[in-house]
């Protein structure tokens, strides 16, 4: 019997498999290579762009500052969500703000942000103002899963407001952000590409595919992305993995946990 | 003394208590029992100021509180646990041997039995800085074996520091065990206010008793 991980494992293979006999059969039924290059000649360009150091400096930067935006958004989401748990009122003022900026159309403000601002900081903003929203809402679904019994015990022994935020509600708040932190790094990364884009910022990733796109180089458009889609999947699962964090206290490291007969 | 005064509470057109009054003896414990929904609970959250009332309660005080599970963070270690609401650490060391848990300190909630997890919870109780303590129903999940040696290990550490008890039960044999005093609750009236000799009860203990004999009459009453 195979178990759900290696079944997983196995779709996902056919899934990749599959999605490169589409490509295989659409660049032979098309048959223009400025249109659906061939799998040889994107892989061939792979290899070019790993041996560029042209590529790894965009690459660095794009990372930099996909890394930077997502870190700030983080913090910033994690000290409004602190202030909020204790103060109702400073919750219910925030919520607009935050419904405005999750309804807000990327191309809007990044066009707007590249009058304000220049198209290296753009997409850091407009990255920023994808992303915050979101681990806002995440956060405080998070904290609005904690087990109200324990909320009151705390209140009961006057757990002191620190020790309340930082040994109670964030810890809890944990597995649920770091399962959903590697989906959001990930989210961040193509965020930052399509603004880099829209930017056409210098020395990125968004600014080699803009430049593949003028001189029409199809080979260099997909070899970024499948490279970009590979990085999106490194960086999710390696931040999936960290809910290894928490699981000897959820009880998921089977082989520690201990139920005692008493 | 902590007294209740011209108490009444109603929960929309419900009403639990209408103009009751009540003192409890300090340093002394005091049984509360009742059948479901005879207002037990709604007492222990009107003493802990954890629901709102009409009346007068005599003096706003530190309390501990015993819940019936035993809300344990479950990202903290037992000694964590403890460090919660206490930050005297000899203190805690003490008190984890006196419920006899030194193996456990470092482990999780999770890693614990349902009895050791309800020590844990008693040890917070009464290292907690308070003079009373309530307890709403804390054995009620428990086997009777095991409910009996978390009686005694409450016995042992309420006879170091004598905290005012205020504790809720729907159980005859707990208020026997425990109990200076027992307050049987109906319809948010009390229908028997019983006092034991002592609280050094022999055991094993029977159903002669005369203490127990009241209570079960007083609970079997029509």
């Amino acid at each position: 019997m195979l178990s759900e991980k290696r079944i997983n494992f196995i779709f996902s293979i056919v899934a990749l498999v599959l999605m490169w006999g589409v490509w295989v059969l659409a660049h032979i039924a098309v048959k223009n290579e400025y249109i659906i290059p061939s799998f040889q000649d994107v892989v061939i360009n792979i290899g070019e762009n790993l041996s560029s150091l042209q590529f790894w400096n965009a690459f660095a930067r794009t990372l930099g500052r996909t890394l930077y935006a997502w870190g700030v958004a983080f913090l910033c989401a994690v000290g409004l969500v602190s202030i909020g748990i204790f103060s109702a009122k400073f919750r219910r003022l925030l919520a607009p703000f935050i419904s405005v900026l999750r309804t807000l159309p990327t191309m809007a403000i990044t066009l707007m942000l590249l009058i304000w601002t220049n198209p290296r900081i753009a997409p850091v903003y407009v990255t920023f103002l994808m992303l915050f929203p979101l681990m806002y809402s995440q956060l405080l679904t998070a904290y609005g899963e904690i087990d109200p019994s324990l909320v009151q015990m705390i209140t009961v022994y006057k757990v002191r407001r620190r020790d309340r935020l930082l040994k109670v509600y964030i810890p809890l708040m944990m597995p649920a952000v770091l399962s959903q932190m590697g989906a959001n790094l990930s989210l961040s990364l193509k965020v930052m590409i399509s603004a880099e884009v829209l930017a056409g910022t210098f020395r990125s990733i968004g600014g080699m595919m803009y430049d593949a796109a003028m001189y029409s180089r199809m080979d260099q458009m997909f070899s970024v992305t499948i490279m970009m889609l590979v990085t999106g999947g490194v960086l999710e699962y390696i931040f999936g993995r960290l809910t290894f964090l928490t699981a000897r206290w959820r009880g998921k490291n089977s082989k520690k946990r201990r139920r005692a007969n008493d | 003394m902590i007294e209740l005064r011209d108490i009444s509470k109603r929960y929309g057109d419900v009403v639990v208590y209408e103009h009751l009054n009540l003192a409890f003896a300090e340093g002394k414990i005091t049984c509360i029992l009742g059948e479901s929904g005879s207002g037990k609970t709604t007492l222990l959250n009107i003493l802990a100021g954890l629901t709102d009332y009409d009346g007068e309660l005599s003096k706003k005080r530190e309390y501990a509180y015993i819940f019936q599970q035993p809300r344990l963070v479950p990202c903290l270690t037992v000694r964590e646990n403890l460090r919660l609401v206490c930050k005297d650490e000899p203190k805690i060391a003490e008190i984890i041997k006196e419920v006899e848990l030194e193996a456990k300190v470092n482990s999780y909630p999770i890693e614990l039995s349902g009895g050791q997890a309800q020590r844990v919870s008693i040890a917070r109780a009464f290292i907690f800085p308070s003079e009373l303590l309530l307890m709403d129903e804390p054995f009620a999940s428990l086997d009777t074996a095991l409910k009996i040696r978390l009686i005694d290990v409450f016995c042992k550490l309420w006879k170091k520091e004598k905290k005012t008890v205020i504790f809720v039960t729907h159980d005859v044999e707990e208020a026997y065990m425990l109990s200076h005093r027992s307050i049987i609750l109906r319809g948010g009236n009390i229908i028997a206010d019983l006092d034991a000799e002592s609280i050094d009860v022999p055991r094993p203990y029977g159903a002669a008793s005369r203490y127990r004999s009241e209570i079960v009459e007083a609970m079997l009453s029509k």
